[in-house]
């Protein structure tokens, strides 16, 4: 199985009002899966359904390729932890209640587990602490706690760092890629903060309008969004000749488009295509962030 | 649903509202037992009553717990997180039902055990034959269930703890109001009363038979006494009525067939009510 989460033509409306449109997700298993789109894009709709607190008024979703309309998918929910929009938390409760009520919630047997999953949460020093008189920081922190309850591989996180300090997006950074890493844990994380996003996530789904507009790896994002040469010649096999010719990293974006990454002479270029008659009749030096990026991609204007 | 239970339990068992209301319900046995005694004496009054008196109000202390327990899982985000990792809707849905009878059951065991204790010792043994004693306590059981399922439907169909609880409340003071409404027509049975007239000595020299502005007639009396059967608190009425007179039988006064009839009341308002809910529960868009 390739993916963890598959969505196909997924919709849900209320009323006359799409919120998901035919929407076709795809999460590979091991990644960290980051949603991005704009408040109202349809982010939070989306993990909604598949975590069925809503249902899909048509298409369907897969987790671990079981269907939403098979009974099976219960059993496959086990597997699932969730934090959405806000932690799922008892704040008359310490910690620890909390954790234990969770594992009572699943079946799981004993609390063995307990104080090891606030110790990696940076929350075994609580003690009786309740949690109304928790930051909200240490509020994320057991929520993700609780969502780990029985040991899930695949965690739904939706704004995981709204609101939270410096330090609090730091913590909660650096326990995702922790288990990630360590337990090979799937995220799908939704932000609308790009940047943070961008130093954990390994796959990108950006969406707009409740639609997907594209999903692309991290490697071909950054490849997108890497500094680089955008000529537009008059003769685009010679250009190709020249620059396999010289090993310089290169990629053709249309019949007259080609995208060189690398510092190159451009007097030395312009004269060596001229003698193979090809012409550079556009030059552009492009860098973009993911930001960029992804204004680009759903239109700027209107649609930022 | 067991791993719901275990859970909702253990939860029940720290709950704050949960023991102040039990600390309530023993405040009031111990009063009402009290009262009894002095406003009559030692063993100079009947126990009926003062056992069947709590059933007028537990549906308030049930629509309290049931809105702030079962909000409290919609506020905290826990009933998210039960279906999140696969808990059914249904599962969901009954498992805070049992939780809510089960401290309606219990607050309302806690009042009569307590009345029992302090109440034969001092105010005589039950009077009331046991069988029929047990029949009412049948009834008060449903009345419990009933009461535990429509602020159960509420709170779950609401989602905002707080005007569930203020619908909760309402909820109990509007069926409080419509069984108080339709108990006086009830009661009103007589289609004539005779006015009597006297001479300056006080003798009756005349009796007059008058038409009762009151009496609504057979039908109406009738589809009252639907109403009042159908609603919980309604049937509280009925049951403290009967206690209250247990030697004087009018048309307020329970028979067997009538409490028999008030279960199978009770029976079909639990079903059609939890019938309701669970299935606009398993289609509820949830946040």
């Amino acid at each position: 199985m390739k993916y963890i989460l598959e969505t196909t033509n997924l919709e849900k409306r209320y009323k006359n009002f799409k919120a998901i449109d035919s929407l076709n997700m795809h999460i590979p298993k091991g990644s960290i899966y980051g949603l991005i789109g704009k408040n109202g894009a349809g982010k939070t709709t989306l993990i909604r359904l598949i975590c069925a607190l809503q249902k899909p008024t048509n298409g369907y979703y897969s987790i671990y390729g079981i269907k939403n309309i098979d009974k099976q998918i219960i059993n496959v929910r086990k597997r699932i932890g969730a934090i959405i929009e806000t932690p799922s938390v008892h704040i008359e409760m310490t910690a620890r209640e909390n954790l234990m009520e969770q594992s009572k919630i699943i079946g799981v047997p004993s609390y063995d587990g307990v104080d090891e999953l606030l110790k990696l949460v940076g929350l075994s020093q609580t003690g009786k602490k309740k949690v109304h008189d928790f930051s909200l920081g240490m509020k994320q922190r057991l929520g993700i706690a609780i969502a780990l309850v029985g040991n899930p591989d695949f965690l739904i996180l939706d704004e995981p760092i709204n609101g939270l300090d410096p330090q609090g997006i730091i913590d909660i950074r650096e326990i995702i890629l922790k288990l990630n890493k360590e337990n090979g844990i799937t995220f799908l994380i939704s932000s609308h903060y790009l940047d943070e996003l961008s130093k954990v996530a390994t796959h990108y789904g950006f969406i707009n309008k409740g639609k997907m507009i594209q999903e692309i790896s991290k490697e071909k994002l950054e490849q997108n969004c890497k500094k680089r040469i955008e000529i537009k010649v008059s003769n685009i096999k010679e250009c190709v000749k020249y620059l396999e010719q010289n090993n310089i990293p290169y990629e053709v974006i249309s019949n007259e488009i080609i995208n060189i990454y690398q510092k190159i002479n451009i007097s030395e270029l312009a004269i060596s295509l001229s003698e193979r008659d090809c012409i550079i009749n556009e030059f552009r030096e492009k860098e973009e962030t993911l930001e960029n990026y992804y204004i680009n991609l759903i239109g700027g204007g209107d649609n930022v | 649903m067991y791993k719901l239970l275990n859970a909702g339990f253990s939860r029940l068992i720290k709950n704050k509202i949960f023991w102040g209301i039990v600390v309530i319900t023993v405040i009031i046995a111990l009063g009402l037992v009290f009262n009894r005694i002095s406003s009559s004496g030692f063993f100079e009054n009947e126990l009926e009553p003062v056992l069947t008196n709590y059933i007028y109000f537990i549906g308030f202390f049930i629509a309290i717990f049931t809105s702030l327990f079962v909000g409290t899982e919609y506020s905290d985000g826990a009933i998210r997180n039960k279906i999140v990792v696969g808990h059914t809707r249904k599962n969901i849905y009954l498992s805070n039902l049992i939780i809510s009878i089960s401290v309606g059951l219990f607050i309302e065991f806690v009042y009569l055990i307590l009345v029992m204790i302090i109440g034969i010792p001092t105010l005589g043994g039950l009077k009331i034959p046991i069988d029929r004693f047990l029949f009412i306590l049948l009834d008060m059981i449903f009345i419990v269930i009933a009461y535990s399922s429509i602020f159960n439907f509420i709170t779950l169909m609401c989602s905002d703890i707080t005007i569930a609880t203020v619908i909760c409340i309402i909820a109990f003071i509007g069926m409080f109001v419509v069984s108080e409404f339709v108990v006086s027509p009830i009661a009103n049975d007589k289609k004539y009363y005779s006015n009597y007239v006297t001479n300056e000595n006080g003798e009756v020299i005349e009796t007059q038979k008058r038409l009762n502005p009151n009496y609504v007639g057979d039908f109406a009396k009738q589809v009252y006494k639907n109403i009042l059967y159908i609603i919980p608190s309604g049937q509280a009425f009925q049951i403290q009525s009967t206690m209250s007179n247990l030697s004087f039988e009018n048309d307020r006064y329970m028979t067997d067939t009538d409490i028999k009839l008030a279960w199978i009341y009770s029976l079909g308002l639990i079903i059609v009510i939890n019938g309701i809910g669970i299935y606009f529960f398993n289609r509820k868009d949830l946040k």
